[in-house]
């Protein structure tokens, strides 16, 4: 039985079906490929103009030799942060955006070089609400793209009465998308992913700006996709999420792959490392230092709560619990307040943060130690 | 079962061009007054040129002194042109705009067939509203042809799938170009006046009178007016439907060369999803 | 002035601009040259007719002050109407109203910088048309810049009223297109007003822009002084404020009615 979380809030249990973690990289059951991505790069150019003569160019690399595979039934996720490349990687394996090097195979078929026929085995959602017809129903969207994937009149129509109704759609299904709530638009989204019942399907932050109710019921939906035998992707910048849906996941940042694993195993890989999070009224950098100094401490990392207002540190060691009483010398001897302090478990986004030292909702000051 | 998925999509996508198409009613509506808004200058304009209902100037120009006919089947042309341009033209600048471009890309559908589909709604619209034209014209003008319909029909058909392959090159030209609506306001503009969408091409100085008997489109302007209202073409007829079924390879198969470079370019660059 | 500078700042990064400023002004009356070309033919015997009614065998310079003013007109509203359309397609417009600014403000922002493009425009287009076209204009600069000048009220009220019709029907070249075609029609932009039958000319009284143009030919083509055009000055100017009243209402109107309906950010 695991807990559904939503933005700490428990909100429902669920059943999963246990994974065979008995592997490092969470094989198992899963022995046939769905999904191969080898030494993906991507390479953008872009000019800086003055008057129509070029001064600069300049070289980004979105994606930086990213290779992974996905089984057939598992869930995949794609975590990491804003501009990490996660976005770059899925619209190379739908085809949408060229690799400058590297390959991708879905179902075994190269994608660059029979991309029809790669096509018809991916269904995707695209991150954000406008990726369907605003002036058509939600039915006709779901019509119209069933007879792109070679749907005829008929078929068409019971696809898309089966997906609304499973939406919770029905009763909405013949008013204008423009007319619906984002939650609404976003599952058309994803009805839109599942009318080819391709064997992957894609889906691009499929939760975002969504309540949490609606979060959990799109979860629910991605949980049975997974149970008819599918293979998903998905991208997600909540660790809870990913943490609750993903057989196997792996970090991106800056284009590469960080860490690839089964969620409790990548929790597992933190077991040397405790945690102390501690709410201060005030962080300044020589009280940072201090700390940063002690011994067996691994990484700081102090950010701004603009909620509460005040300075939430984040201190990776490997010490005994004995050191928290040096950690809180310190703070006081630098004049601040301790509001709030826990020692707890590590969890993905524990390790999100020692991993990369940057959370995936807020921007941090990144004072990790080397 | 590649044809047959092509074909679905291509009903489908004509489908949703329709019903598009239809919940803006005001753009329908317009194609009441469209004709009259446009014709109304000049046709009062030929009036000011003309004593005793005759326009004896024009006349010397293209053989009769039925300017209004000239003008009416110049619209209607010029309709076909704008089609081309814009509503083929801007299809999948607007579909990037709107953000369902990468939507209808992700799918197994051949890109340009999608394209053709929705661009076909688009020219049996323009269609429709040509002959939505004719009859406005008849009351507001007095507009009339004769009954050569099916010579007509003939030489324009043709060159509608000539000007479907040329909207296909804009349309990818489109993607890639920043500020696109300055450049396809120019460029349909200049062509539909040079091609003799508004006046006779004779009255063109030499150099620009060659660089309009250089346009395919010159030539359904002309043979249009010669066939239904019995004016003096610029070249004899069977010369003039030579050059519009030669364009028509011409244009079809150059505009979709350039699409699937454009479209190559897009995906290395990462265009789709940016406008 | 923020909404001005903006505006400007997004213009001059698409270097088509130019084609707008300066190849424009030349390619459209050119369509109406060439047609009235046409039709007086190729020995000009239709330039006779065309005198009679219109006072005048300058053709071009006719057509180009019809020209000149329609394009002033076209790119004011245009930017007025395709302003907020803009917006309300890329999602914009509503982070743009909940900013404390009164969203007249926020239009006549956009409007003051489309007024001095077309102010621009305008001087790019007399430049040309003497230079390229040959056309001789007569009376001096200033009293061009006041017969423009008394048309500017007339533009901004009709303007303020084309933005609340695309806030309310959410689709601009359908209301540009007709908005722009009766214009084009009841103002004698191309050909003299007094070609119309009585009705059209009796309709044609009620826009400010039939004055204007008739005001700016007295001056700029037929010689005559700013006292010659004054009674069409006064009429246009007048008319124009009465536009700039009935535009703010429409504007409060329909601004009221779309916070109503919730139909602010749909396209």
């Amino acid at each position: 039985m695991h807990v559904l979380y939503s933005s700490n809030n428990i909100y429902a249990f669920s059943c999963r079906p246990e994974v065979d973690e008995s592997s490092n990289r969470g094989e198992g059951i899963y022995m046939e490929k769905a999904v191969e991505v080898t030494d993906l790069k991507k390479v953008f150019h872009t000019k800086k103009k003055k008057l129509f003569r070029t001064i600069e160019k300049k070289e980004f690399k979105a994606v930086d030799g990213i290779s992974f595979d996905i089984y057939k039934g598992e869930i995949f996720g794609l975590l990491g942060p804003n501009g990490a490349g996660k976005t770059t990687t899925i619209k190379m394996i739908t085809g949408l955006l060229r690799p400058t090097s590297g390959y991708v195979r879905v179902m075994g078929i190269d994608v660059d070089k029979k991309p029809m026929e790669a096509l018809s085995k991916i269904g995707t959602v695209l991150a954000g609400d406008r990726s369907i017809y605003w002036k058509l129903t939600g039915r006709e969207n779901l019509e119209y793209f069933a007879a792109l994937y070679g749907c005829n009149k008929n078929e068409a129509k019971n696809r898309a009465a089966k997906i609304l109704d499973r939406l919770g759609l029905a009763e909405k299904a013949d008013e204008l998308v423009e007319k619906y709530s984002t939650g609404m638009k976003q599952k058309i989204a994803l009805g839109k992913a599942l009318i080819p019942y391709a064997p992957v399907v894609l889906l691009d932050e499929p939760t975002l700006g969504l309540d949490p109710q609606s979060a959990l019921n799109l979860r629910e939906i991605i949980l049975d996709i997974k149970n008819e035998g599918r293979t998903v992707l998905l991208t997600t910048h909540y660790m809870e999420e990913a943490d609750f849906l993903c057989d196997r996941i792996a970090i991106v940042d800056g284009g590469k792959i960080i860490a690839l694993d089964t969620p409790s195993n990548l929790k597992k890989s933190m077991d040397d490392i405790k945690l102390i999070n501690i709410e201060v009224d005030n962080a300044p950098e020589d009280m940072l230092c201090k700390i940063k100094g002690l011994s067996s401490i691994q990484k700081v990392i102090s950010r701004y709560d603009e909620e509460r207002r005040d300075y939430v540190l984040n201190i990776h060691h490997t010490d005994s619990n004995e050191l928290i009483q040096k950690v809180i010398d310190c703070i006081s001897e630098s004049g601040c307040r301790i509001l709030n302090i826990n020692v707890k478990e590590p969890s993905l986004e524990d390790v999100f943060i020692h991993l990369t030292g940057k959370s995936l909702k807020e921007k941090v000051e990144n004072n990790e130690t080397v | 079962m590649n044809l047959k998925r092509n074909l679905l999509a291509a009903k489908a996508a004509f489908k949703i061009s329709m019903k598009i198409y239809f919940r803006y009613p005001l753009n329908f509506i317009l194609t009441f007054f469209d004709p009259v808004i446009w014709l109304t200058p000049f046709y009062f304009m030929g009036k000011s040129f003309s004593s005793s209902g005759t326009a004896a100037g024009f006349r010397s120009y293209t053989g009769n002194s039925d300017y209004i006919g000239f003008l009416v089947i110049g619209y209607m042309v010029t309709s076909y042109i704008n089609t081309a341009f814009w509503s083929l033209g801007f299809s999948l600048k607007n579909e990037m705009m709107q953000g369902v471009l990468e939507s209808n890309w992700s799918a197994p559908v051949n890109r340009i067939n999608l394209l053709i589909s929705k661009g076909l709604f688009q020219f049996v619209a323009t269609t429709f509203e040509n002959i939505i034209t004719g009859v406005v014209c008849y009351f507001a003008f007095g507009f009339t042809i004769n009954n050569n319909i099916l010579k007509f029909l003939l030489y324009l058909i043709p060159g509608i799938i000539a000007m479907m392959g040329l909207g296909i090159a804009i349309s990818a030209l489109v993607l890639i170009a920043k500020d696109a609506n300055s450049i396809i306001d120019f460029s349909s503009s200049v062509v539909s006046a040079l091609s003799g969408g508004f006046f006779p091409i004779r009255v063109l100085p030499r150099a620009i009178f060659f660089v309009s008997m250089l346009i395919p489109l010159t030539y359904i302007n002309d043979s249009s007016r010669a066939i239904l209202i019995n004016q003096t073409p610029v070249m004899p007829l069977k010369y003039q439907f030579i050059i519009i079924v030669a364009s028509m390879f011409v244009f079809v198969i150059v505009g979709s060369g350039i699409f699937y470079a454009i479209e190559k370019k897009c995906r290395e660059m990462g265009l789709l999803s940016t406008h | 002035m923020a909404v001005a500078k903006k505006e400007l700042a997004q213009m001059t990064r698409y270097p088509t601009w130019i084609i707008q400023f300066i190849v424009w002004p030349l390619i459209f009356p050119l369509i109406y040259i060439l047609s009235a070309v046409g039709m007086a033919g190729p020995q000009k015997s239709g330039l006779a007719a065309f005198d009679s009614v219109a006072g005048t065998r300058n053709y071009m310079g006719f057509i180009v002050i019809g020209t000149m003013v329609w394009m002033w007109v076209n790119t004011v509203m245009w930017n007025f109407g395709t302003f907020l359309r803009d917006e309300q397609m890329r999602g914009t417009l509503e982070s743009n109203w909940l900013c404390p600014i009164k969203k007249v403000d926020f239009l006549i922002g956009g409007a003051s910088f489309s007024m001095i493009v077309s102010a621009l425009l305008t001087l790019v287009s007399v430049i040309e048309y003497r230079f390229v076209y040959g056309i001789h204009f007569t009376g001096s600069v200033l009293s061009w810049i006041l017969s423009f000048s008394v048309m500017i009220p007339g533009v901004y009220g009709l303007g303020t009223m084309f933005a609340s019709l695309v806030l309310w029907v959410k689709e601009t070249g359908a209301a540009v297109q007709l908005v722009r075609g009766s214009i084009m029609i009841l103002c004698g932009i191309t050909f003299p007003a007094a070609i119309m039958p009585g009705w059209m000319q009796f309709i044609a009284k009620f826009m400010p822009f039939t004055f204007g143009i008739s005001a700016t030919r007295t001056i700029m083509i037929n010689g005559g002084s700013i006292l010659d055009a004054l009674a069409d000055m006064l009429i246009c100017l007048g008319e124009g404020f009465i536009y700039m009243i009935i535009g703010r209402l429409c504007f409060t109107a329909v601004e009221n009615k779309v916070r109503n309906s919730g139909s602010l950010e749909r396209f």
